[in-house]
């Protein structure tokens, strides 16, 4: 399904191409290093249009979370480039700019106002109330002090109600979420939202659910390229490595 | 071209309102704290100032005088020493990619003109509460030499800022002259009329005495100027704002402290 329309990162307005759907992300032969100083990823060139759904399999959780940090522009790869052209989302789950000594309202005020659409501030901060369903006192509440779910809900809800061209999915804060008492129906209408009309970037073992169609995927194994295709293909070529892997591992033990 | 200008302006409406409520949140006083602090500076240094001469200016009330002077002067050299000292790694937003190191200043001139401005406002109404009369003659003029001033400062503090970066004496002058010269010669303890003929061109050279003084006279018409000019700020003004964004396109990166903030 192609998305002919994009935000603009200058003017913060969505305007139509009528040609192909636009490249928001293009990483070009980088290569980046983990923390622990292991390889996460190696000369690995990744081109993201508007409307496309990629989904990054690799047992390595280095190599996802590095993937995901360098689209998102949190990080610069230590070789190669990446470009980024279109309105891309911190990875999901993981959201800078908070202030513990702000109230969910005032941390939710700031970054609307800097990522969310002109004019309809007010409407962005009622969705993210509404999502959350927490009382007035927490909403108003310091952050600091709000128990793990409400601020897991919170990252989630600001996310989610940005209009984001690329949303990069870290799939474990979500599953975890997913779990808990607090997800309910308004989320997974505004997950399904997004995930069909935006480009989508998703990493994990298993892909998120609403991602199984129309998506292509691609296989890190120790940091190199191993396939890249369509989802299935990816998917299966992972899972079948995972055995292999699985008996070796047995084998050996005996 | 209208639609990035109005991003902009919301993005750094965003900020000012993060920087003023942590200032709020670090104030004693809270919102209060935010006006208390700089008005009982600027009030200890009028009354240090009356108190050494009893007598005051003949042309203009001297709490208002000196009142105007020392806001204003305050004003201008916080945004000129904010920008100069750039942006700290804890204001810079780093993984927030529209916030550009250029809003964070920005935000941080609009809250110190906030306060300021609020502080000005204040001494001019307290005056004409003691007076039974309240003295702003031009008001427009008043609030576009606030502005102009406000212009001034934060170009100077960028230009500096950039080109401090590649000779750093720059920096150091600049500091130098914002923190010590400026405040001996802007007008704050005296006005232009009553200094001596021999020395008023080299005073003149200063813009923020030009524009100290033309607020002056915007307040009461009859206050005189001689030798001030209201170009001569405006090309300071758009001068030094038109020169920073030029050298600042290059250099964003600049803009950036090593400092750690505290």
């Amino acid at each position: 399904m192609a998305v002919l329309d994009v935000l603009s990162p200058r003017t913060g307005r969505r305007y139509a191409h009528r040609t192909k759907p636009p490249m928001l992300v293009h990483l070009e032969r980088a290569t980046k290093l983990a923390p622990s100083g292991a390889v996460a990823f190696a000369d690995l060139s990744l081109r993201i249009h508007a409307g496309q759904r990629w989904v990054v399999f690799s047992q390595e959780r280095d190599s996802r979370s590095a993937l995901l940090q360098c689209v998102a522009g949190l990080q610069q790869p230590e070789r190669g480039s990446v470009t980024i052209r279109g309105h891309v989302s911190w990875p999901l789950g993981q959201l800078p700019g908070l202030s513990g000594k702000f109230s969910c309202a005032e941390n939710s005020r700031f970054l609307l106002g800097i990522y969310g659409q002109r004019g309809h501030l007010e409407e962005e901060l009622a969705l993210v109330q509404e999502l959350m369903g927490i009382s007035r006192e927490q909403w108003c509440g310091p952050f600091s002090k709000q128990p793990v779910d409400i601020k897991s809900s919170l990252k989630l809800a600001l996310t989610l109600a940005c209009d984001f061209d690329l949303y990069v999915i870290n799939d474990t804060p979500l599953l975890a979420f997913r779990q808990s008492p607090r997800w309910k129906e308004p989320w997974q209408t505004l997950l399904e939202r997004r995930l069909q009309t935006r480009a989508v970037l998703s990493s994990g073992v298993q892909p998120v659910a609403g991602l199984e169609s129309g998506s292509r995927g691609l296989v890190l194994t120790e940091g190199k390229l191993a396939m890249k295709g369509p989802l299935e293909e990816c998917q299966a070529y992972f899972e079948a490595q995972n055995s292999v892997k699985d008996n070796n591992w047995k084998r050996r033990k005996i | 071209m209208f639609d990035s200008v109005r991003l902009q302006i919301d993005i750094v409406r965003a900020i000012a309102f993060r920087e003023q409520r942590e200032r709020i949140g670090k104030s004693q006083f809270g919102a209060l704290g935010l006006l208390l602090e700089p008005l009982l500076f600027v009030a200890a240094w009028m009354a240090l100032r009356i108190v050494i001469r009893a007598q005051g200016s003949e042309f203009m009330n001297p709490a208002l005088q000196f009142g105007t002077g020392f806001v204003l002067f305050f004003l201008f050299s916080t945004i000129a020493l904010r920008a100069v000292s750039g942006v700290t790694k804890s204001q810079r937003f780093a993984e927030l990619r529209r916030v550009r190191p250029l809003d964070v200043l920005m935000a941080g001139a609009l809250v110190e003109s906030q306060v300021y401005g609020t502080c000005l406002a204040l001494v001019i109404v307290a005056v004409g509460l003691v007076q039974w009369q309240l003295t702003v003659a031009d008001p427009g003029q008043a609030v576009a030499i606030f502005f102009l001033i406000v212009i001034t400062a934060l170009g100077i503090g960028i230009s500096a800022l950039v080109i401090g970066h590649r000779v750093p004496l720059v920096k150091l002058f600049v500091k130098l002259i914002l923190r010590r010269v400026l405040f001996w010669t802007s007008g704050l303890f005296f006005s232009i009329v009553n200094i001596p003929d021999y020395v008023r061109p080299l005073l003149l050279w200063n813009p923020l005495l030009h524009g100290i003084e033309l607020f002056r006279h915007a307040l009461v018409p009859t206050y005189p100027i001689p030798g001030i000019s209201l170009p001569y700020l405006l090309v300071w003004a758009f001068g030094s704002i038109g020169f920073s964004m030029l050298v600042y396109g290059n250099n964003e990166q600049l803009l950036v402290s090593e400092e750690v903030s505290q």
